[in-house]
């Protein structure tokens, strides 16, 4: 606790300032990055907060595995869906933490390759955000299946029953884009924090954590050769990485495109979810950074800068968004398809209107207080946005799968969809797994990628000083 | 027994016989061991089983035995032509209520599986309806009466055997003195002949007859009209112009629907001599739903209507002097009203201008006087003889039903013994009849029921019946022709029929139904090989009455009362009140059915209970929203139940369906020994002998918003926005257009939608020779009487979910008739459209899945692999008919208790699994299944024709659904033979592919529905 202290009182006197594009202010030596970041791990005892934050998201994952174990129990008649709606909640939490899980990449990857160097910051962070939400992710697709004992029908595994997937199938799509995203987000992660793992050895006071942390950081020793080699592989695996994430949202998206849905049945869908993808994947990022900055004590490295900036994307991508939801109404109306054209009608002002104004007003007019410099310098407003745009992501996800199917093609077999408490608390217990991740990641892995800050630490531009702060790691 | 009584066995085979107990001896004593009787009376356990179906073998193998003289062992020889695992046929018939179908009854190993119409039987011509359909899970009901019970105790046949022939000799020898019968309305000869009998050795017993579900609308009015009751045929296909007055004749009730709905359907066909249908109802019905023109009116408005068109009639038809003076015009103001009057003068002229081509129906819960204007107007119109034609009554019954019981319930003190055969009069009599306060004065009761009902429970014996699967006897269609029963199985639980129970008290030591059958034919089927002809054809050839000529008496000038005359304003506390039999329920009997119970009702498309059914009107009045509760008041008595909006329904006027609200059901239909609550509510609690079909003074009041109703279809109610969205999009899915329309523009159903020619990027993965399968449906002809629904059912082991799961959306049917309506509430058109998988060419459910699970076949079937299905549900999003049904659980296990998967040693849960198609996979949870087209009957025909070298005839396969269709709507077959039916209809110019807009190329088509409107009333 004092150690966390001691660096929030440091921070507050810092606090204000932009790292980046002024001069550098005050004694902010590189050793000062790292005790920031190293004090978390090394601190005996994570904040209380930490307890009563890690102790909640355990309960909701308690809840989550409760929930799903009940559904693979019972049948997944547990949940609410019905016919027609027969992809309700399950697809959309899918939906939603494959949509979160975009940030994490834009950061590290597209952000890189654009040179925006305030995202050394905030990128670890986003990483395994990314990583998180992808695990959600992935569990529902296997969970939502009517015999959830069998989703390994869906990979090619050569087997005696002759059995081959059917690859005309997006599902069959999801899966390769889904997994290959997981694996090249973990590498990507796993790669990056190299180089702080050891510096977490080198730091470490107990023979377990320096056991672990040297396993972990695979014999780095910050050779020049090491940091050559290191800084190829990062590069290329964010130019990998990159493509990844505008093809994970896209082909998730052509789950609804590629059917005849009216309503899913759009060649907007994949420009339109991936920036609808980024938009929450920012908003999560944001509702994560805010308090972890404020709890660890991350004030100075994170800073209000950054929080603002992430702010403009957040407009940015809302604005994209709600041109997205506009220029579907401008279709369905343009391409004169009346069972599309009633669809769209039915979403605004049918018996699902509740969801869509509620999404509208959480993602397109919410984003609209950030064009005030004080609301989006202010992290607290950042937070509360942040969560409300989530919020009506998960409803954006919603109404386009929900609202669509309730109200088809044939008005016999129109239905209402409502859910049971039991998808309630399979929602809420995936925001347990995610948390409980996030929380044990910020406690024992380091939260912000010391060696990159360093190199675009102002000090280190100031002097137009390149690489050759890589060299001290610690 | 005595020269047993000292007999002590040197070796002995058991305790008992060493002990030489009585029950032993009694064992002995019986010569012919019927394993029913040492098995304990409810299990049919796995020897059972074998020694069942053994049974069952044994009679297939030699049709004209009685299961008792069977040997009931494993066969160890088999007999010619039986295959085991192969399908048998075997014709039976069914009488329900006094009206009776002859059937087919597919039998598998010696167990009944399917029910269908037997196509020699001239009142079915191979159709039938839902209770047909769903009679063969009503015998595997576990909840059936599984022994006899003395004063609620379980006994045995065997004590009462002993009771019987001691009792009904003691009544014998006093010339049955206090003995009254209480039987169903019945068409069986035999239980005439022995009615008869009985009443001749017991001249002073008292046989009574109550039908709680009949009226005597059309006996009296047959009197009325002739002076002599008289059964009516119609025949619609001569009928130009058909009038119905409040008259559902294609509905199960009336006699000979089956073959009135295939009449009438096949002068519904556009491209021939299309029949007007006027209908003047007070609510839906399906006659209704397929008129031309159609005028909801009150049922207590028929008359006035009916002395209308009498009016209008008698004095521009050059009629006899003997047939009276024509009815005076009722001075009724509704009758004055524009729009009413315009209506019946064009019906009028109409009906004159086709003398001889035209037919009046009354309906039958309408009063003598109807039925005998409607007789007056079709002898005058020249219609008797050519479109109507009258036969005998064989229903021997005098007085009214009501009246009949009423006078039982005076004389209950003074009655010694009352047996009832069949029915359940305590929960059904009428409430101001005290039946069940009568029961108890009785000194003997006996019951012959199916179940364990709410009648056994007041009487001091209860006998299980046998199901009419399940036993010998006859029936006398509308006709007078003669069909005889024959047992499919042996009872399982050792049940008796009305004719044995009767033939008992008579005297006979060991009744025997096959022989009572063939000695009460006098002599007819007494020749052994014409009774295997009758067996096999299911008919007794020329035992149909002839036609009579009745000459028409004058009728007494008809009185009015005001409400006949539609004269005071109706309004809440004076709302009319139709009470009807449940089309799915009847009145009750079939209330543990579970197929029955879910199958939503053709017009509202309610499952699981019933409902008051209110005009548009009514509810606006009340502020009532669809399907929120309402208590229904009627002489101070009141229940609550749901109140539907029903579009059509005539002003003032309500109706709802007896039959619910058991408390003796069962499991499925409510149990309250067993803490099951009743499924719906029972409007025989309301209902009084005045106003026994039709009352007076009705009154609503709101009761709060009940539960979530199981609707399969508009299942939340559809707001204003999604009513316009309907309206806007029903032109494109029920095509439909008037006879002129489709004479000057025969393709006008194809230009209801406007759609780019439609153009593949891909050449078709599949050439389809051979074989190719596909389905033409005529809008024109489904009257939405859902038979094929439980048909399908039956054949594919649908199982059913329940009312909850139902209100969710996740009902199970493979097919579904879709109701649409159309315009104003208040006038209502309706259309049906039934709708299995369509089976498309370029299926959008095949492209998406996963895994390959639905698949497409070189015939063009969409083919469900269950086996590789993980149940992700997308094929069913990306359906735009949405005929996919999901297992969200494993229905069949939570719902039903048992697959026939499951290991179990619990007996009833054997005989549930005994219903089982053996052909059909039962689907596990977690799966996607839907309509094959009856894939295993297309396999096995095809089996059969590769054996016999030959080619597969056109219509020699039938889907479950278009078999037992009575109108024959329904056609599948061969798209690639040029002969075929279905080929033709296709090739129809009003044929149309539903959705056909996305390219789906749906190998179902649907025939637009082609109205013939009079010019005058357009």
């Amino acid at each position: 606790m004092a150690a966390v202290s001691d660096v929030n009182q440091f921070v507050a006197t810092q606090d204000g300032g932009n790292p980046f594009t002024g001069p550098p202010q005050g004694d902010n030596p590189f050793a000062k990055i790292t005790d920031n970041v190293v004090r978390v791990m090394a601190a005996p005892r994570p904040p209380r907060a930490w307890y009563i934050a890690f102790g909640i998201s355990l309960s909701l994952l308690t809840m989550f595995f409760g929930s799903i174990g009940w559904v693979a129990w019972t049948g997944i008649g547990a949940w609410g869906n019905m016919m027609p709606v027969s992809w309700a909640f399950p697809i959309v939490n899918f939906v939603f933490w494959i949509g979160i899980g975009h940030a994490g990449t834009l950061i590290s990857a597209i952000l890189f390759l654009l040179r925006q160097n305030w995202r050394t910051s905030i990128n670890r962070f986003a990483e395994a955000m990314t990583i998180f939400a992808v695990v959600c992710a992935a569990i529902f697709p296997g969970v939502h299946i009517g015999r959830p004992w069998l989703p390994y029908y869906m990979f090619p595994i050569p087997n005696q029953m002759g059995m081959w997937p059917q690859f005309r199938s997006p599902l069959e799509w999801d899966v390769f884009a889904v997994s290959t995203y997981a694996t090249t987000s973990i590498l990507f992660w796993y790669m990056g924090m190299i180089p702080d793992f050891a510096t977490f050895r080198d730091r470490s006071k107990s023979v377990a954590k320096r056991i672990s942390y040297g396993i972990l950081a695979m014999g780095w020793r910050g050779s020049s050769r090491q940091w050559h080699r290191y800084e190829r592989a990062y590069l290329i695996l964010s130019a990998l990485a990159t493509p990844l994430v505008l093809s994970v949202h896209s082909v998730v998206s052509f789950d609804f495109a590629t059917a005849q849905l009216p309503g899913w049945h759009a060649t907007i869908f994949p420009p339109y979810f991936v920036a609808g993808a980024i938009f929450g994947g920012f908003a999560m990022v944001v509702v994560l950074a805010v308090p972890a900055r404020q709890f660890f004590g991350l004030k100075r490295i994170i800073t209000i800068d950054h929080l603002e900036l992430m702010n403009k994307i957040m407009i940015a991508t809302g604005l994209l968004v709600g041109y997205a939801y506009g220029m579907e109404f401008f279709i369905a109306w343009y391409g004169g398809n009346r069972t599309e054209g009633f669809t769209f009608v039915n979403r605004a002002f049918g018996p699902y209107a509740w969801a869509y104004w509620t999404m509208i007003t959480c993602n397109v007019l919410s984003p609209q207080l950030f064009w005030f410099r004080k609301l989006r310098r202010n992290p607290w407003v950042t937070l509360a946005i942040g969560m409300v745009i989530n919020v009506g992501m998960w409803f954006e996800r919603f109404v386009i799968i929900c609202t669509s199917l309730a109200r088809d093609f044939l008005p016999s077999s129109w239905g209402y969809y409502i859910p049971t408490p039991v998808d309630f608390m399979t929602l809420g217990g995936s925001f347990g797994l995610f948390f409980t991740l996030f929380l044990l990641f910020c406690r024992y892995l380091p939260m912000v990628a010391m060696s990159e800050v360093k190199a675009f630490h102002p000090s280190v531009l100031a002097h137009a000083h390149g690489g050759g702060s890589h060299g001290d790691h610690h | 027994m005595s020269s047993l009584k000292k007999f002590k066995p040197r070796y002995w085979r058991s305790l008992a016989e060493l002990e030489n107990t009585p029950e032993f001896r009694e064992y002995v004593e019986r010569e012919f061991q019927s394993p029913l009787d040492h098995a304990p009376p409810n299990s049919p356990e796995r020897r059972r089983f074998l020694e069942l179906m053994g049974a069952s073998f044994a009679m297939a193998g030699v049709a004209g035995c009685h299961w008792r003289e069977d040997k009931l062992v494993p066969l160890s020889r088999r007999p010619e032509g039986l295959i085991p695992g192969v399908p048998r046929r075997f014709a039976t018939a069914v009488d329900i209520a006094g009206v009776s179908v002859g059937l087919h009854v597919t039998s598998y190993d010696g167990r009944p599986i399917k029910v269908d119409g037997n196509p020699q039987h001239p009142e079915s011509l191979g159709a039938c309806n839902v209770y047909h359909q769903a009679s063969v899970l009503g015998m595997y009901d576990p909840d059936r009466s599984d022994s006899v019970k003395q004063g609620g105790k379980p006994s045995s046949f065997a004590e009462f055997d002993r009771f019987a022939r001691e009792h009904f000799a003691g009544l014998r020898t006093r010339a049955g003195a206090g003995l009254r019968i209480l039987s169903e309305r019945s068409s069986s000869p035999t239980l005439a002949w022995l009615r008869k009998q009985l009443l001749a050795a017991m001249p002073q017993a008292k046989w009574i007859q109550f039908e709680p579900t009949a009226s005597d609308g059309p006996r009296e009015g047959s009197k009325l009209a002739f002076g002599a009751p008289h059964r009516t045929q119609y025949a619609l296909q001569a009928a130009s112009v058909v009038v119905t007055l409040d008259a559902d004749f294609m509905a199960p009730a009336f006699p000979a629907s089956l073959s009135n709905a295939r009449a009438f359907a096949q002068r519904r066909t556009a491209e021939g001599d299309m029949s007007r249908l006027y209908a003047i109802e007070s609510g839906y019905t399906h006659t209704g739903a397929l008129a031309d023109h159609r005028l909801p009116v009150r049922a207590e408005l028929i008359k006035a209507v009916a002395a209308f068109l009498d009016a209008e009639i008698s004095s521009k038809v050059r009629a006899l002097p003997e047939f009276g003076a024509a009815q005076p015009k009722p001075n009724a103001p509704f009758l004055a009203e524009a729009s009413v009057q315009k209506f019946l003068t064009a019906v009028a002229k109409d009906l004159l201008a086709n003398v001889g081509r035209s037919v009046v129906i009354p309906g039958l819960d309408q009063p003598a006087e109807v039925h005998a204007l409607a007789h007056r107007l079709n002898t005058l119109l020249g219609n008797a003889g050519r479109t109507v034609f009258y036969t005998d009554d064989f229903d021997a019954s005098e007085v009214s039903d009501v009246q009949a019981l009423k006078d039982l319930v005076a004389e209950a003190p003074s009655v010694d013994t009352l047996l009832i055969l069949g029915g359940n009069p305590a929960y059904t009599s009428p409430s101001d009849i005290a039946f069940a306060d009568a029961l108890g004065k009785v000194k003997t009761s006996i019951h012959l029921s199916l179940y364990d009902d709410e009648t056994s429970a007041l009487c001091g014996w209860h006998v299980p019946a046998a199901h009419y699967l399940e036993s010998w006897g006859d029936v006398r269609a509308n006709n007078g022709l003669i069909s005889v029963q024959q047992p499919l199985i042996a009872p399982l639980y050792a049940g008796r029929s009305a004719i044995e129970l009767v033939a008992l008290v008579l005297g006979d030591p060991e009744p025997n139904g096959q022989a009572l059958v063939r000695r009460s034919s006098q002599g007819v089927l007494a020749g052994e090989r014409t009774f295997r002809k009758v067996l096999n054809d299911g008919v007794v050839a020329g035992s149909q009455f002839p036609h009579l000529t009745p000459q028409l008496k004058p009728l007494p000038a008809l009185a009015f009362n005001e409400r006949e005359l539609g004269g005071a304003k109706v309004g809440n506390g004076s709302f009319e009140l139709v009470f009807v039999a449940d089309p799915k329920v009847h009145d009750g009997r079939f209330a543990n059915n579970g197929w029955l119970q879910e199958l939503p009702s053709s017009f509202t498309k309610l499952a699981w209970e019933n409902a008051v059914l209110l005009p548009i009107g009514v509810a606006e009045e009340l502020g009532l929203e669809d399907g929120h509760l309402v208590t229904l008041t009627l002489g101070g008595k009141s229940i609550t139940l749901p109140g539907v909006i029903a579009p059509g329904q005539a002003e003032g006027s309500l109706r709802v369906a007896l039959g619910y609200g058991r408390t003796h059901a069962g499991h499925i239909a409510g149990l309250v020994s067993d803490g099951i609550a009743p499924v719906g509510a029972n409007a025989y609690s309301i209902r009084t002998s005045a106003g026994y079909t039709v009352a007076a003074g009705a009154t609503l009041a709101l009761a709060g918003e009940g539960e979530r109703l199981a609707y399969s279809q508009d299942l939340y109610g559809i707001d204003k926005l999604g009513q316009e969205g309907i309206q806007e999009r029903l032109p494109e899915i029920v095509r439909e257009g008037t006879l002129t329309e489709y004479r000057e523009k025969p393709h006008f159903a194809a230009e209801k939608v406007e759609s780019k020619p439609l153009l593949s990027l891909w050449v078709p993965p599949v050439s389809y020779e051979g074989h190719k399968w596909g389905m033409s449906v005529d809008l024109n002809k489904c009257i939405g009487c859902s038979a094929c629904v439980t048909a399908c059912q039956a054949e594919n082991n649908i199982p059913v979910v329940g009312r909850k799961p139902m209100s969710m959306g996740r009902e199970m049917f493979w097919l579904r008739v879709d109701r649409y309506y159309k315009g104003e509430p208040a006038s209502a058109e309706i259309a049906f459209q039934p709708l299995p998988c369509q089976q498309c060419e370029n299926a959008p459910c095949e492209q998406v899945c996963p895994v390959g699970a639905t698949v497409h076949s070189r015939e063009g079937l969409n083919d469900m692999v269950y086996n590789r299905c993980i149940g992700t549900r997308y094929c069913s999003n990306n359906c735009p008919y949405k005929v996919r049904r999901f297992n969200y659980f494993n229905y069949n296990l939570d719902v039903i208790g048992i697959t026939p998967y499951t290991p179990t040693e619990d007996p009833k849960m054997k005989v549930k699994s005994m219903v089982f198609n053996p052909d059909v996979t039962v689907r596990s949870r977690g799966v996607m299944e839907k309509c094959t087209f009856c894939v295993q009957r297309i396999q096995n025909t095809k089996i059969r024709a590769k054996n016999e070298k030959r080619d597969i005839a056109d219509g020699e396969i039938k889907t479950a659904c278009q078999q037992t269709c009575p109108t024959e709507a329904i056609v599948f077959g061969d798209l690639n033979d040029p002969k075929s039916r279905v080929q033709k209809l296709q090739k129809l110019p009003r044929s149309y592919a539903l959705l056909g807009e996305l390219n789906n190329h749906p190998r179902v088509q649907y025939l637009a529905r082609v109205k013939n409107p009079n010019p005058e009333l357009a």
